[in-house]
């Protein structure tokens, strides 16, 4: 196996690249015109704005970094499956997390979610009901 | 073995008269490191690529707070922005353009459409750096909120990555021009050529979920 064939891994039939071109240019240009029109509800544009940056990252990288099953023995392929998931945890998980830990962490600035808020504080009103009592309780014992 | 259509100019490398060998003819370190600097380039860019994930992490994270400062809708230019993403993306067309004028062994084509790249890349470089001033300059500064701080980082930590592109191609052209296409300009060019169309996919995230999802939001 020659060298020059490692580095030229049969970069790619002109076709191809068109291909990707117009594609990487429609999926960029639609998500600019749909917000910048307002055309569509707020929740449909986002959906929207995702699913097309998630497939226009796929045509990038099946049409422009020839990633795919055979490219280097299949590692680069593995690489990005394995990037990809981990990039998703961090994005996905950091959010996630954070939101709930915003949620039930600033109760008191009644920002975030209303029911978390009431919930709170009844709980706290309850145990403080109950110490109450048990207190009563316990010094009339006493008594 | 890679039995697909090799052009012509690979083929020429291929052992005696064309023959095919089904077992590998050379030393594997014989080569510069062609293919392992290929494979251990796309580890890095995928590193590269974990780092640009904790910063749309915390950017996802802090992104609605504002601290009473002004948010996505009264700060960002979209016009400006679509033209900003246009210029990158013309940029790894051009880029690609000038891969395949280096698989047909013409070098002229190749250092032409590079410079093209290049441009590009430095218009880009230019309008987010007017951006940035003109933020600074309404009194949106990365001090202003944690929504600006995550703003100026992801979006700047990006830039430095196209900065430093466009630094590795310059450097390229002139080794291209004292060399030629030889096997090691060739492996570099490859490398660039990865690390530029990632950045534009690093781009992508950008203006999807700072620019536009922060405006409709």
């Amino acid at each position: 196996m020659s060298t020059s064939a490692l580095l030229l891994p049969g970069h790619g039939n002109r076709k191809r690249f068109v291909t990707g071109c117009v594609l990487a240019i429609m999926l960029t240009a639609l998500p600019f015109w749909l917000v910048m029109s307002n055309a569509l509800s707020q929740g449909a544009t986002a959906m929207i704005l995702f699913v097309f940056a998630i497939v226009q990252i796929v045509v990038h990288v099946v049409f422009f970094l020839h990633v795919d099953a055979r490219s280097e023995g299949g590692w680069t392929l593995m690489a990005s499956i394995f990037t990809a998931i981990i990039v998703m945890l961090t994005i996905v998980g950091s959010i996630w997390v954070m939101y709930h830990l915003d949620a039930n962490m600033m109760p008191m600035h009644g920002t975030t979610d209303g029911t978390t808020d009431a919930s709170t504080r009844a709980s706290t009103h309850a145990s403080t009901d109950a110490s109450t009592d048990a207190s009563t309780h316990a010094s009339t014992d006493a008594m | 073995m890679n039995t697909t259509s090799l052009p012509s100019s690979a083929r020429r490398d291929n052992g005696p008269a064309g023959s095919r060998a089904f077992h590998l003819t050379t030393e594997d370190h014989d080569h510069g490191g062609g293919r392992a600097t290929l494979i251990g380039f796309w580890i890095y860019l995928m590193s590269d690529a974990l780092i640009f994930a904790s910063l749309f992490a915390v950017f996802g994270v802090l992104s609605h707070h504002y601290a009473g400062g002004p948010g996505p809708k009264q700060l960002f230019d979209l016009s400006l922005v679509a033209a900003n993403t246009m210029l990158l993306l013309a940029s790894s067309i051009t880029f690609g353009i000038a891969m395949m004028a280096m698989e047909e062994g013409r070098t002229r084509a190749t250092v032409v459409w590079l410079a093209l790249t290049g441009l590009l890349g430095a218009s880009f470089l230019c309008v987010e750096m007017h951006e940035f001033s003109e933020l600074i300059a309404r009194g949106a500064t990365p001090q202003s909120s944690a929504f600006l701080s995550i703003f100026f980082t992801l979006v700047g930590t990006h830039g430095v990555h196209v900065a430093a592109g466009l630094v590795w191609m310059v450097t390229l052209l002139v080794q291209i021009g004292q060399r030629g296409l030889v096997m090691e300009n060739q492996r570099r060019v490859m490398c660039l050529s990865m690390f530029w169309h990632f950045l534009d996919i690093v781009w992508i995230g950008v203006f999807t979920f700072v620019y536009l999802y922060g405006v409709i939001r």
